[in-house]
């Protein structure tokens, strides 16, 4: 964690309202999206995060420290909404493991003077048709870049479960490239111009 | 960074790469000629990086999802309004907005103060129709019922090689020298007293006033370590061991723990599971939580419905040390306490008193006389004490 945020979190701890206020700045629109993204619903998340925060303040005295105030952020909030919605009798004998829908839907701007168009869209179809899981933890590590352990606790899953989850959804992106292995050494030569030009 | 490190990676090797990923996400100049330089040479794991690459740009190229920018001041209002709404000294058990009742009582945390300013303002008084206090009771495998008035000697729990220590509050089992099969106590605390017990797998359990646990003198030989709560209010800090959970049976709900501390309140028709640290479930009506440090489940037996809340864990833990917090609390939720207390019964001579409000915390005092008069001069009631009774009217 860098210094600042440590900083933040530490004045958090202490009872600093206006360091809540700033971990709430910081973090709103990713938590507020990682929230939408698992239920689709805006007052449930709303919701949530009013009840995280009301949380972290209850609790701040009790609270350690934390390796990543993003990953703990996440992880809460997922817990809170599947309660929430455990409460609202959306979800029934479900484990937070359970959410139905991960709302991930990948596009790359349509442009004809891309080398690769064919394969990324072949890539982007099968990356859409991931099941919700694979889709949610494909957004964690590769979006959110966050550390197998948080996404693990994320997910309420085992360590090596999240290493199995993510490895299931790039298998499954492999056949793709594999189907057009012949073009590859085809794609080397063009690449490098298009590295010169960055 | 050896290029030769990458010569013969595969696809999965370049996507755990952070170095790789670094670069994709966030390529700086220093990495974009390490990687331009990489490509020149003719790896054999070139195929795979490119792969990795276009996989990992894929990835990122998500579509945005849409919310509004003024929700962010409008969740932020909330969450700073109900950060600041307790009165000051008023603790606030739950974050949900109450309306304040125009019957709030004062607060009644300065307990001292009123007692020093006001040596004999009650009307509180029949101080010797009080009964003698009553005792925990500790029963044997056996039958055998043994009062835990003085610190024991050493006892017995029906099974020869369990000893039990017993000291003032707390009884202590060790394990048995030998191998037995374990056999159940239980241990029953009447109102009017508090009582611990240090189970022989280092597991401390207090039980407040009015409570009864049963539970096996050892765990030896067995899947799991059971109790049963059979009534009452129980603080639970399970010693670790996941080979052996820990479980808490109570009213058709069962915890189960691996190694945690909670709080576990039966006297309502609502069981309230309250974790302090680590991981539950509770199980209820073929329904499971998992609860997390600061929340609480809610087991609505009658409804049969289970829920989960997040709560301050202080009020719920406040008994251990002998007080009462007040958030919004009914007048019959806190005489109801006050009876276990000091094992009183108590009469509400106006029924409506029942619904007065209180707020503030309440420290159980030596006499149950200071403690009414406490309450009398912070509130419109005035108590009578007769026959191990307190009759509450009003003022």
């Amino acid at each position: 964690m860098i210094l600042e945020e440590l900083h933040i979190w530490n004045a958090y701890r202490e009872g600093d309202q206006n360091a809540l206020a700033t971990i709430y700045t910081n973090y709103f629109d990713l938590l507020m999206e990682y929230g939408i993204r698992l239920t689709g619903d805006v007052e449930v998340v709303s919701d949530a995060l009013h009840d995280l925060f009301l949380k972290l303040w209850a609790n701040r005295s009790a609270q350690g420290e934390v390796a990543q105030i993003k990953a703990y952020l996440l992880v809460s909030l997922r817990h809170i909404i599947f309660n929430l919605l455990k409460k609202q009798k959306k979800t029934q004998n479900h484990s937070p493991e359970d959410f139905e829908n991960f709302e991930l839907q990948f596009q790359w701007p349509d442009n004809d003077a891309d080398l690769y168009k064919e394969h990324r869209e072949k890539l982007m179809m099968a990356l859409n048709q991931l099941p919700a899981r694979q889709k949610e933890i494909i957004y964690l590590r590769y979006v959110q870049e966050m550390e197998y352990a948080d996404i693990a606790t994320a997910m309420d899953i085992t360590l090596n479960s999240s290493y199995k989850l993510v490895h299931k959804a790039i298998e499954s992106l492999k056949d793709i490239i594999q189907v057009s292995g012949p073009v590859i050494p085809l794609m080397l030569n063009t690449l490098l111009p298009a590295f010169k030009k960055i | 960074m050896n290029v030769s490190d990458y010569s013969q990676f595969e696809k999965a090797d370049f996507l755990e790469d952070a170095f790789f990923r670094e670069w994709v996400f966030r390529p700086t100049p220093e990495s974009e000629q390490f990687w331009q330089e990489w490509t020149t040479a003719a790896y054999p794991s070139l195929a795979a990086f490119h792969a990795a690459k276009l996989e990992l740009q894929t990835m990122r190229s998500i579509v945005p999802v849409s919310f509004s920018k003024e929700l962010q001041a409008k969740i932020w209002q909330r969450i700073s309004s109900d950060i600041a709404q307790p009165k000051p000294g008023i603790i606030r058990l739950h974050w949900r907005k109450l309306a304040v009742a125009a019957s709030t009582l004062l607060l009644i945390s300065t307990a001292a103060y009123w007692l020093f300013q006001h040596p004999k303002a009650s009307t509180t008084s029949e101080l010797a129709d009080l009964k003698p206090h009553n005792h925990s009771t500790l029963t044997l495998a056996n039958g055998t019922v043994i009062t835990l008035n003085k610190a024991q000697d050493t006892l017995n729990s029906g099974n020869a090689g369990v000893r039990i220590i017993g000291d003032t509050n707390l009884i202590t089992y060790t394990m048995p020298s030998s191998n037995t099969t374990p056999v159940f106590n239980t241990l029953s605390v009447p109102r009017g007293d508090q009582f611990a017990v240090l189970l022989a797998d280092g597991t401390k359990i207090w039980l407040n006033a009015a409570s009864r646990l049963r539970y096996p003198d050892h765990f030896s030989g067995s899947k799991s370590r059971e109790v049963y709560l059979e009534n009452g209010e129980a603080y639970f800090q399970i010693a670790k061991n996941a080979n052996q959970p820990f479980i808490v049976h109570s009213k058709g709900q069962e915890i189960l723990v691996t190694g945690t501390a909670f709080n576990l309140n039966t006297y309502e028709n609502i069981l309230k599971t309250t974790l302090t640290e680590g991981a539950v479930n509770v199980n209820a009506n073929n329904n499971t939580v998992k609860l997390h440090p600061g929340e609480q489940a809610q087991f609505d037996i009658s409804a049969g419905r289970l829920t989960v809340d997040i709560v301050n864990v202080t009020p719920y833990i406040a008994w251990i040390d002998g007080w009462m917090y007040m958030d919004e609390s009914s007048l019959q939720q806190v005489m109801e306490q006050v009876s276990r207390w000091y094992d009183l019964d108590i009469v509400f001579t106006d029924a409506t008193l029942k619904d007065e409000k209180l707020g503030g915390k309440l420290q159980k005092q030596p006499k149950v006389t200071e403690l009414l008069a406490i309450l009398e001069k912070s509130s419109p009631v005035s108590f009578v004490l007769k026959n191990n009774t307190i009759y509450i009217s009003r003022k």
